[in-house]
């Protein structure tokens, strides 16, 4: 359930980070904003939610799309530092742009479902939980087949593979970044519209998701889709395991440190591929 | 250069060779100077746009995209074409020119050998239809018989009337084949001819061909 | 006269302000916003040293200051240690766990760092929240003690502020004498240009845990001056802001000046507080994203160095009048120096490459090659692109791994060791694509080629010792000699970026002849070069042999390499399959068939 979410936040910046190579520290924000923009659709606008998933997602990758025009693609070719150091103001000023909008009570959104836990057998399950799983399953999916069986696909992996060539085939290097980082951005946005409903929204909430997305990502190994969807799961039961055999205060710090033990031990990820030299 | 002609152009490392097909290509902007295609100047535009106009590059050291496969690789080729039905046609034609791509058509291209990837990074620059290909080293790297394959084949496109111009190393192999040839030094053409008068000339001699 | 006359008059005057600021300043407010923007001024150097200098970006730095503030406060409190020994003690852990993260960390590069010291400050930080029975949890450690001095306690904010400038002056002293050595210059070169830093034999992980384990002490002790000022710590020291705040002001002032992190953190902590007043945190906050923003996009170098842009961005820059003084003309330090290459045993340097081999995922790119270079000679090592050359040279010096082989030279076996090694032992090479730090001047370049002339370390460097000076000036002359040398006199200031590529490649020379060769590989020198400098690389090259080294070369000039060379290899496919004289390659069948072409067998 949870690994589900974090997968789908791990798939929007494995797109980001692995494929790009930008260190998309405001990641997290954009997942606040598509939890906030769910409910501004439904809460002040009154959409019901279905749609109003579809509009956090756009308004995700809206963002995505003028944050790569405007700030990264300027500073392409510059060194991965510059761009951290970019994507960390963004980060900041996203926050408490967030924080100066909507102030700092969370708020939570409304969603149609009914409370009463579905059973079955011994598992009981809140209908809005099944939702939000089948949706990021069917999210995740989704990247999955764009990435892989697309020709935008192709020729996305074909740029962060060799920008040089793909120009030669005749991609329009510029507007791949531009499609691949508003793609990452849009997913994320998702996830942060599934979870809104049941863990509120509020402006600090994208800090930790930032953190998440990126042990999963590291889990997975960069630019990896599947890699991505594993990582997400395995983040999601080392979370409950840590927290259950250690201490719940520990629970946040299980995603450090599988960061800090996967880059030291087997930094190409779990599921690492063949790298061939030369 | 002429339609249907084959030219090569000559030069130690580091002498320009390459910056001037990726000029061509429009992987470089010229700081000045006119490339003028089929009429029209080409100079300082994106390379979507000369690849549109006929110009194909096939980049040195074949440079294929290691993690896609060989489909999606001769895919990349046709990235710019539209025409379903004819870019599946070609796919044939190129698998029926190179036996061995087909047999690998799901396989990883940085699993190919050297030759096996050059084959396909060839395949990969006629899946574009160039009315023009570039060829930046073809022999770079590549086994004394595989060489011989990719010279037979270059000779072979030429001869179906695409146009082709090479940057080579391997001098005397390339004179032999081509029409003409251009010599290049730090960056300027010193030299100039039809590859039969290169080949005799003393300074080519002396300084490419180490005699 | 009058610029730098101005200049010292007005760093004069800044001086006295701050010597004086308790007495003109009426406002105690004002006080405490000098005292802190000194804490953050500590920070922003000890951050600035592994930014601005090894260009690592550490966003774990509010963990050292956390654990600074930390270790003091509970030694005072808990086992009533006194102020200055919990401050010592606070520092030495942080450099502990500076000493920790960078031996862990140090494989890994850019973003992966990072991300390492964010995970390293996230885990440090909820220990402080969760350990509730050493920290006290979130509500953190009240009653800190101020340190006294003597009878004196140091309660007040002026005694405070003197405390800290103090602190403040004998970090930015550290930093000014550290990037002034050849430690510094070990950073910067790491920064600018790895494997050539390497290959001049500069030991990446030693110069990089030294720059953590300093860079980490300065941090701690902020943080114990922190904590005995507020006098209060909790788990919120170890808030991202605090590294954010560090990261602007040094991004701000200038990363890689010495003046830029003391600008930024003034700035940066006056600025917040005059903002205060008029708006919310959350528009502070706001601000400072934009503002980081804005300063990467528009003023990437910062405040410091865009106001000297006129003085190259170089690490003379911060070491102040004592660096940039011109070393003496050449008189008897040189002949000093030139009496000491002498004494090298030169004579039983001789290169033997057996049976090497080398693959690339499965592909073999060397498969058993075998030859010597003996010293004093020039061998050169002539085949098609992609035969080995290079990948020969990276096998010889370090820099990929080999299958199979040995690769002996003087007795000792290459096999396994770090470049940085192998150039101790006197084994220099020079790289294909011109490698030079392009940041720095020419005298900069071959400063760092120099490294493994110096023996100056961390101790000797910071206590400013004779020998330390001598030594310095020793170089500066060595250095002014090997530019006089490739013939670059003229361009001894110029910016290495700023040469013309000719001229890169005798400053490229020029690096890999400091580092003192017995054993020296060229690849390419004569690369992309036009005739008459070609012919002045050949008589260089030349005149290399007459010192008695010996020469490896890769070059594609056939006359350059006949001309010169004593041996000639000629590789194909990962195989030899020629050596001899110049005359008897260029006659070899096989060599003429894979290599010069048919054509001149017709000849």
């Amino acid at each position: 359930m949870l690994g589900g979410t974090y997968a789908l936040l791990g798939i929007g910046l494995t797109l980001i980070f692995g494929l790009m190579n930008v260190v998309n520290f405001a990641h997290g924000e954009f997942y606040t904003l598509g939890a906030y923009a769910a409910f501004a659709a439904v809460a002040l606008s009154g959409l019901p939610f279905v749609p109003a998933l579809v509009a956090a997602m756009a308004a995700g990758v809206a963002l995505g799309a003028l944050t790569e025009r405007v700030l990264l693609r300027p500073l392409r070719g510059q060194s991965i530092d510059t761009v951290m150091l970019v994507m960390i103001g963004l980060w900041i000023a996203m926050q408490n742009a967030e924080l100066l909008v909507w102030g700092g009570v969370a708020q939570s959104i409304p969603h149609p479902f009914p409370t009463a836990p579905l059973t079955f057998g011994p598992l009981s399950i809140a209908p809005l939980r099944v939702f939000v799983l089948a949706a990021a399953l069917a999210l995740i999916l989704g990247a999955h087949l764009i990435v892989h069986r697309t020709r935008l696909g192709r020729a996305m992996r074909a740029t962060f593979q060799d920008p040089d060539t793909a120009a030669l085939m005749g991609v329009r290097i510029g507007r791949i970044h531009t499609v691949t980082f508003a793609l990452g951005s849009g997913l994320a946005a998702a996830a942060g519209a599934l979870l809104g409903p049941i863990f509120l929204a509020y402006p600090a909430m994208g800090d930790l998701a930032a953190l998440k997305a990126f042990s999963v990502v590291i889990l997975g190994g960069l630019g990896n889709v599947a890699g991505a969807t594993l990582g997400g799961v395995l983040l999601g039961i080392a979370e409950e395991l840590g927290a259950g055999y250690v201490s719940s205060g520990y629970r946040d710090a299980v995603g450090f440190v599988i960061i800090i033990l996967v880059l030291l031990l087997r930094p190409s990820g779990l599921l690492a591929r063949a790298e061939r030299v030369g | 250069m002429q339609e249907g002609e084959l030219v090569c152009l000559l030069g130690a490392n580091g002498a320009g060779k390459s910056s001037t097909l990726r000029a061509i290509s429009g992987l470089l902007r010229p700081t000045g100077g006119r490339i003028v295609f089929a009429g029209r100047d080409i100079q300082g535009r994106e390379p979507a746009e000369i690849l549109e106009a006929g110009i194909a590059h096939c980049p040195e050291g074949r440079r294929v995209f290691p993690y896609l496969t060989v489909d999606e690789n001769l895919a990349m080729g046709a990235y710019v074409r539209r025409d379903r039905r004819a870019i599946g046609e070609d796919l044939e034609r190129v698998c029926n020119h190179f036996p061995i791509l087909r047999e690998r058509r799901r396989q990883l291209a940085g699993t190919l050998s050297g030759g096996e990837q050059q084959m396909l990074a060839i395949g990969r620059a006629l899946m574009a239809r160039p009315r023009l290909i570039l060829f930046d080293e073809p022999s770079l790297g590549l086994a004394p018989t595989v060489v011989e394959t990719t010279f037979r084949i270059i000779a072979d496109i030429r001869r179906r009337g695409t146009t082709v111009l090479m940057v080579e190393q391997n001098a005397y192999l390339a004179l032999r084949m081509a029409d003409r040839g251009y010599v290049m030094e730090t960056g300027r053409i010193v030299l100039t001819g039809p590859a039969g008068d290169l080949l005799g000339n003393d300074h080519v001699r002396r300084a490419y061909l180490g005699g | 006269m009058s610029r730098p006359g101005l200049r010292r008059a007005g760093l004069g005057a800044l001086v006295v302000l701050t010597l004086t600021a308790p007495l003109w300043l009426a406002n105690p407010y004002y006080l405490h916003i000098l005292i802190m923007a000194g804490i953050f001024a500590i920070l922003a150097l000890s951050l600035n040293l592994l930014l601005g200098y090894t260009g690592q970006l550490s966003l774990g730095h509010a963990a050292f200051f956390g654990i600074g503030a930390y270790t003091s406060a509970l030694l005072t409190l808990r086992l009533d240690w006194s102020v200055w020994a919990g401050l010592t003690a606070g520092m030495l852990t942080a450099a502990g766990a500076g000493w920790a993260i960078g031996r862990l960390a140090l494989k890994l590069r850019g973003a992966y760092f990072v991300l390492v010291t964010i995970s390293f400050a996230g885990v440090i930080s909820l220990v402080s929240v969760n350990w509730m029975a050493l920290t006290n949890g979130p509500l953190g450690l009240p009653g800190i003690p101020p340190p006294s001095l003597g009878p004196w306690s140091l309660r007040s904010k002026a005694a405070y502020y003197y405390l800290v400038l103090a602190a403040t002056a004998l970090a930015w002293l550290v930093c000014a004498r550290l990037v002034g050595s050849r430690i510094g210059r070990a950073f910067v070169a790491l920064r600018e240009n790895e494997p050539l830093a390497e290959s001049v034999g500069i030991d990446v992980t030693r110069s990089l845990v030294l720059a953590a384990v300093v860079s980490a002490a300065m941090a701690g002790l902020a943080g114990g001056l922190y904590a005995h000022y507020t006098r209060f710590v909790s788990p919120e020291v170890f808030l991202f802001t605090y590294t954010v705040t560090m990261v602007i002001m040094v991004v701000a002032g200038g990363k890689g000046t010495l003046a830029g992190p003391l600008v930024g953190a003034l700035l940066f902590t006056a600025l917040p507080e005059a903002l205060r007043e008029a708006t919310s945190w959350q528009w502070q906050m706001l601000t400072y994203g934009v503002i980081l923003v804005l300063l990467v996009r528009f003023l990437p170098l910062g405040i410091v160095s865009s106001l000297s842009a006129a003085i190259p961005r170089a690490i003379d820059q911060g070491a102040g009048p004592r660096a940039l003084a011109r070393p003496q003309p050449d008189g008897t330090a040189g002949a000093a120096s030139s009496a000491s290459r002498s004494e090298l045993p030169l004579s039983n340097r001789a290169l033997a490459v057996r049976d090497l081999a080398v693959q690339f995922g499965g592909v073999s790119a060397l498969a058993g090659v075998s030859f010597d270079v003996r010293p004093g000679s020039i061998t050169s090592l002539i085949g098609p692109n992609g035969a080995g050359k290079t990948t020969a040279f990276n096998a010889i010096t370090g820099y990929l791994r080999v299958v199979r082989g040995q690769i002996g030279y003087g007795g000792a076996t290459l096999n396994g060791l770090r470049p940085s090694a192998i150039a101790r032992l006197g084994v220099v090479r020079t790289f294909q694509k011109t490698s030079v730090f392009p940041a720095l001047t020419v005298m900069d370049n071959v400063m760092i080629g120099l490294h493994l002339r110096g023996r100056a370390g961390l101790v000797g460097v910071l206590s400013a010792r004779r020998w330390v000076r001598d030594e310095e000036a020793r170089l500066r002359t060595e250095a002014e000699r090997l530019i006089a040398f490739v013939g670059l006199d003229r361009r001894r200031h110029a910016v290495a970026s700023a040469l013309a590529y000719g001229e890169q490649r005798l400053v490229e020379l020029a690096v890999a002849l400091a580092a003192r060769p017995a054993l020296l590989l060229l690849d390419e020198p004569a690369a992309g070069l036009a005739g008459a400098e070609r012919d002045a690389v050949s008589d260089l090259v030349r005149r290399i042999r007459e010192q008695g080294i010996g020469v490896l070369l890769v070059e594609h000039d056939m006359r350059m390499v006949m001309g010169i060379s004593d041996t000639v290899v000629v590789l194909d496919h990962g195989v030899v399959i020629a050596e001899g004289p110049p005359t008897a390659i260029q006659s070899h069948p096989e060599v003429v068939r894979a290599y010069l072409g048919s054509a001149a067998a017709q000849a």
